[in-house]
């Protein structure tokens, strides 16, 4: 009975477990037929599948605007109403915002077209590590990406995508959806045939989670640049290759031949080689790539001054001085060209044969660093500030000079150059390099880039600044030791000066704002009424521009190097009162093209000087500069510059500011204005705690002996009083004491010279000049810096 | 005896025993049958066949090729769709497409149809109205499409495609 029992227990336990089983499968079935009913499998993939499209587009308009807003004007104008526009091209952030707008517009669109199935989308932003893909590690951050300009390089969106189909009751699916294309450039070519013109590059093109991409001739396309040569040079210009095959290897890999053959380079910090090739990709979808050959340029700077100085004393005698063993402001302010030539000075510098420097890449300028070394190796590589300048070599009166005309946007393309108007436009890359030893000869450049195409420019400190306010008398750039008073049209009276009418000068200050005078920088002839007679006569007159800030979206952001006064003039006029032409300036004198440069971390101010006489003129006296001091200096000296009477070329002569007079020319009174014969390279003057000087160059000198050469007077002068402290100590220098006739063309093509203002500590009282000499010939032609390779 | 009448006992118990079991998977087999499967997997299909056509035309480039080109070159795109449709299709199906741009404009969203008329192998019809008129079974599905191929004018173009599959009255 007992066992009857449990059989039926058994048989009711196992018709139990057998309906639910049953059950299970039922609802399983079900929920299976419901949901394939109502394809939410193909809702989804057709959903995931447009964003990932809508993604894609979006990263094509951010890469392609910045790659080349104006080439793909048709395609990145469509999203100006998203906040994208030719401005913000190179600005990520923008592009970013710009997604998130188009994906808003996409999540309507989707949500309203699949509204029967109660669809909810979302997207949630996270960050995804590339450095597997890209070989360095890199990540994406806020949606988009872009690291370029490196053999190795990647455009790449990413979100998750977030879907409910609440009709349906299908919630919570999640899916990462990445799109980007990911290229990578094998810098030396893997077959060379020189004499059929043709070079094999390998690339390797992947797309999304990396995989290959074998579409790229059939739906994407690819360009290969190599740099254009001029005479032997790279002219910085990128021009395109011509391809010739494209075979598909697999795996991504494309070999591709390319006309023309390009030098193949040897990098001297790495030791691998690569062929300076800039290579763009874009895929089907339009999302663009950009990668380079290279990362970085290496040169050296050689400096080119002596260890001892040469010079002559009054006595006749050959002396020597040798320079301290600390140069600690020998500092060389480099200009690296976009058109790959270097600058110092109004000067090119002289490039070794067997240096051959690649372009830069086709990017913003901000991309652009700098690392320079300080005691010669590379050890002490560090990044150090650099600077954008807008030059231009233009035809000044039938002359060719290079300005400056601003600071551009670091967010514009760096462009080799530019002919527009028979001008001819660069950008130049300013850094500092320093000496700070007399045994250190060479110290290494290293010019890189940043491949995030978010990165900003950098913003470093900077002791010197530009000071404007009109209301308060303002117009100086201010720099640690001294302070520059712009005088002009615009701001007339120097403090506690008298006004100058709108004639262009310099005002010298100290860092407490106490007038040294101003530094007259043009003069000629004089203006006479009774007996008195006033000095320089027609002075420049017109209005320095400033250049101090970056044009732009960075406008806020100071020149880390250098700030700039230009001053462009056909017009002279008096600074005297009594004159006619005070605050009235004339044509038919001189224009004037004067760049003043106050340079961060130095002690040297040059003021690049191009002057054209538009008519001959006969006047008395002609000064090529003259500098007060307010009494401070209590000594003085020169160097002649060519051998007068019993004085050696090379002589330097030293005197006091004192009473009796201390010259051979000039009235002797109380209020000395005396001269010297044959000025030369410099003139200085000093008391025991502080000097200050004027290097000229060859080309000042060469001006001085052709006055000479003409019979006329060259002298160096001094003026003892003046001003509001009754007392100069001024120096001058003239082109000619007394009575002039300037012929246009005897002047006119020695007229491009500059002035190098320099502080200097006086190692004493007597031959306090010595601390000026220690680094005059940094500013001469002869002793300029050679960029040799590394 | 005892034995005998054991016997029967067990057999008794046996039959009943099965007999609960064959019930009992009976009322769970009657109970769980499943509800309209064919009919629920022919219109599904439909749908299925509509999205993964949409799909696969997109991963084809198609719509760039066809409907865009075809707009920017004034070119009567809508006989190249429809014969496109009608190659990929079974003869037995037919359908009926609208194809706007969903444009975003200061009030919001909009839709602007591209198609100036009907893409569709049903000769009869001029309108959707007509189709579903004329058609016995029949699935729509709405499918949306960033265009992101060349040309690069229209990049980032948003397509909204109506498809309605269905078999011929």
């Amino acid at each position: 009975m007992v066992r009857g029992q449990m059989l039926v227990a058994a048989a009711l336990m196992m018709a139990i477990v057998i309906m639910s089983i049953v059950v299970s499968v039922y609802e399983a079935h079900v929920f299976f037929l419901k949901t394939r009913s109502v394809v939410v499998r193909e809702v989804i993939g057709a959903i995931t599948a447009d964003f990932e499209r809508a993604l894609a587009a979006t990263l094509a308009v951010a890469t392609r605007g910045y790659y080349n807003y104006t080439r793909f004007r048709d395609l990145c104008a469509k999203f100006g109403s998203m906040g994208y526009s030719p401005l913000e091209k190179h600005n990520f952030t923008v592009a970013r915002i710009m997604a998130h707008n188009y994906l808003q517009y996409w999540r309507t669109a989707v949500a309203r077209a699949y509204a029967g199935y109660g669809l909810q989308v979302d997207y949630e932003v996270e960050t995804l590590d590339i450095t597997h893909l890209l070989g360095r590690q890199r990540y994406v951050y806020n949606i988009s990406a872009g690291y370029w300009y490196y053999p190795s390089a990647a455009s790449v969106a990413h979100a998750r995508l977030k879907v409910n189909l609440t009709n349906l009751g299908f919630h919570g699916w999640e899916s990462p959806v990445t799109v980007g294309v990911f290229l990578r450039v094998q810098p030396e070519p893997v077959e060379v045939n020189q004499d059929e013109g043709w070079m094999k590059v390998r690339i390797n093109v992947r797309v999304d989670n990396g995989e290959p991409y074998p579409l790229l001739v059939t739906q994407g396309w690819i360009e290969i640049y190599y740099p254009r040569e001029d005479s032997g040079r790279w002219t910085g210009e990128w021009a395109k290759a011509e391809i010739l095959d494209v075979t598909y290897e697999g795996c991504g890999n494309y070999t591709i031949t390319i006309s023309p053959v390009v030098e193949v380079l040897e990098d001297p910090l790495t030791g691998e080689r690569y062929a300076p090739l800039l290579v763009v990709v874009s895929d089907h979808r339009g999302i663009l790539a950009e990668a380079v050959t290279y990362d970085h340029i290496v040169l050296k700077i050689r400096k080119g001054t002596p260890d001892a100085l040469e010079y002559y004393k009054e006595d006749g005698k050959l002396y020597s001085v040798s320079r301290p063993q600390s140069t600690p402001y020998e500092v060389y302010t480099i200009e690296f060209s976009s058109d790959l030539r270097l600058f110092w000075l109004d000067m090119e510098l002289p490039v070794d044969p067997d240096l051959r420097i690649p372009p830069l890449p086709f990017m913003p300028i901000k991309q652009l660093m700098v690392n320079v070394s300080y005691d010669g190796t590379l050890a002490t590589l560090r990044e150090r500030p650099l600077q954008y300048e807008n030059w231009t070599l233009m035809t000044w009166h039938g002359r060719q000079v290079w300005i400056p005309y601003g600071l551009p946007d670091p967010t514009t393309d760096i462009r080799p150059y530019v002919l527009l108007n028979g001008n001819y436009y660069a950008i130049r890359f300013v850094f500092q390099v320093p000496f700070p030893r007399l045994d250190i000869k060479e110290q290494y450049v290293v010019i890189w880039w940043n491949d995030s195409l978010d990165a900003e420019p950098k913003v470093w400190e900077t002791s010197i600044s530009y000071e404007y306010d009109p209301s308060h008398g303002l117009k100086d750039l201010v720099h640690p030791e001294l302070r520059i008073e712009l005088i002009d049209t615009e701001h007339t009276r120097m403090r506690g000066y008298v006004d100058y009418g709108g004639v262009a000068a310099l005002g010298l200050r100290s860092p407490d704002d106490e007038a040294f005078g101003p530094w007259n920088i043009h003069a000629f002839g004089i203006f006479c009424r009774g007996e008195w007679c006033y000095l320089g006569r027609f002075r420049p007159y017109g209005r320095w521009e400033v250049y101090s800030h970056y044009l732009g979206k960075y406008s806020w952001l100071k020149a880390p190097v250098r700030i700039f006064a230009v001053l462009e003039t056909d017009l002279v006029a008096s600074v005297y009162e009594e004159d006619p032409y005070y605050g009235n300036p004339t044509t038919g004198y001189y224009s004037t093209l004067a760049v003043l440069e106050v340079i961060n971390g130095t002690r040297y101010i040059p003021l690049i000087l191009h002057i054209h006489w538009q008519e001959d003129r006969e006047d008395y006296s002609y000064w090529l500069y003259s500098m007060m001091g307010a009494g401070v200096p209590e000594k003085f000296a020169y160097m002649t510059g060519w051998r007068v009477g019993q004085l050696e070329e090379g002589t330097v002569r030293e005197r006091s500011y004192s009473w009796p007079c201390p010259a051979e020319w000039g009235g002797c009174s109380d209020c000395y204005h005396t001269g010297f014969a044959a000025p030369g390279l410099w003139s200085a003057h000093w008391s025991s705690a502080v000097g200050r000087g004027v290097v000229g160059n060859e080309n000042l000198l060469e001006l001085l002996e052709k006055s000479e050469m003409l019979g006329y007077t060259p002298a160096f002068y001094v003026t003892r009083c003046g001003g509001p402290t009754g007392i100069q100590n001024s120096l001058e220098v003239k082109l000619a004491d007394g009575w002039i006739s300037v012929r246009k063309e005897d002047f006119n093509p020695l007229l491009d010279y500059w002035l190098v203002l320099t502080m200097f500590d006086p190692p004493s009282l007597d031959e306090g000049w010595k601390g000026l000499y220690y680094y005059a010939p940094m500013f001469w032609k002869e002793y300029a810096p050679e960029v040799v390779p590394p | 005896m005892a034995v005998a009448g054991r016997g029967q006992v067990r057999l008794i118990e046996l039959m009943l025993a099965s007999l609960i079991i064959a019930s009992s998977v009976s009322f769970a087999l009657y109970f769980a049958r499943p509800v309209r499967s064919i009919y629920i997997r022919e219109t599904s299909d439909l749908r299925r066949l509509a999205y993964n056509l949409l799909n696969d035309l997109a991963m084809a480039g198609v719509y760039e090729e066809i409907i865009v080109e075809g707009n920017l070159t004034g070119r009567p795109w809508e006989d190249e769709a429809r014969l496109f449709l009608s190659t990929s299709l079974p003869p037995e199906v037919v359908f009926y497409m609208d194809v706007y741009e969903v444009r975003l404009e200061p009030g919001g969203l909009s839709l602007s149809k591209l198609n100036k008329r009907p893409i569709t192998n049903m000769e009869s019809a001029s309108t959707i109205e007509e189709f579903m008129e004329r058609v016995t079974e029949a699935e729509s599905v709405t499918y949306t499409y960033v265009c992101v191929r060349d040309p690069d004018r229209t990049r980032g173009v948003l397509l909204a495609i109506h498809l309605v599959l269905g078999f011929g009255g």
